[in-house]
């Protein structure tokens, strides 16, 4: 079986989609995901430190 | 100052009534070629957070490249064809990469205030650019042609006709959206990077706010007093 189909069967993305539904919020659980790793990634981005040069002779 | 100590542009232009000669000249002293590609930066820009433009870029070359092999093959073969999907999927994630790059682009320029020391045109610029890539995106759902197409196209009908614009886009007309996706919008957001780009390299990456103050400390009048 390919990694592919694997994956596939991991995350069935044929069945009905997940919401969540606060009040008058609601959106998709796929999106909410993608909106809380973009957060992740700009935190991510003002922390990690940056590789710097070498100091050249 | 004589007239013979200022600064002349770049090249006289060989007939001042020519327009394309005014706009070389012009063209040549707001960027001049050597300026045009960076070997440089400020040691500021030195973090993670300044990666993000140019992984924007990559994703639209990305989206670009795959969006004009699909152009060229058809609805049929990115549908029916293994690789055509593949290059479908190409084209979809490269859309999320885009977006996600550019959304955390946006929020370290916004945080950032980029619009200081003259730059507002550069966040200009970026913010037409992103919702114009909004506009594109959508365009691309409904180029599908398949049932996700359809229910996207009528659910927007509605809300483009409640809010007035409705008799200008046709989003059930396939051949106008398809036009708007794959030549007027590309055209318009690939422009709008190059000028952004430009205006970076123009007015230069701006500053954190911790240097902007220590460059403005030296002028408080109780330090020039002591």
């Amino acid at each position: 079986m390919l990694p592919a189909s694997l994956l596939g069967a991991v995350f069935d993305l044929s069945r009905r989609p997940h919401y969540v539904h606060w009040h008058f919020f609601q959106m998709s659980v796929t999106n909410l995901l993608v909106i809380v790793l973009m957060i992740v990634v700009f935190a991510a981005a003002i922390l990690l430190p940056f590789p710097h040069r070498r100091a050249e002779p | 100052m004589s007239a013979a100590d200022e600064p002349r542009p770049a090249r006289v232009p060989a007939d001042a009534r020519s327009w394309t000669a005014r706009l070389r000249t012009r063209a040549e002293g707001a960027m001049p070629p050597e300026r045009l590609l960076p070997d440089r930066q400020p040691s500021y820009v030195a973090s993670w957070i300044y990666v993000f433009g140019a992984l924007t870029i990559a994703a639209l070359l990305l989206i670009v490249a795959s969006g004009l092999i699909l152009g060229l093959k058809g609805p049929a073969w990115w549908h029916v064809t293994a690789i055509g999907r593949f290059f479908n999927g190409i084209h979809l994630w490269g859309v999320e990469l885009f977006f996600f790059t550019m959304v955390v682009h946006l929020w370290g320029k916004f945080f950032m205030g980029a619009w200081r020391g003259g730059r507002s045109l550069t966040w200009v610029a970026g913010a037409v650019t992103f919702l114009i890539s909004i506009a594109a995106a959508f365009t691309g759902y409904l180029s599908q042609q398949n049932f996700d197409a359809q229910w996207i196209s009528t659910q927007a009908k509605d809300g483009l006709n409640s809010v007035g614009i409705g008799a200008f886009f046709n989003v059930t007309n396939f051949g106008q959206m398809y036009t708007f996706h794959v030549i007027l919008l590309p055209v318009a957001v690939v422009l709008l990077t190059a000028w952004h780009v430009l205006l970076v390299r123009r007015h230069g990456v701006v500053p954190p706010y911790v240097r902007q103050l220590a460059a403005e400390a030296p002028a408080r009048p109780s330090e020039e007093r002591a």
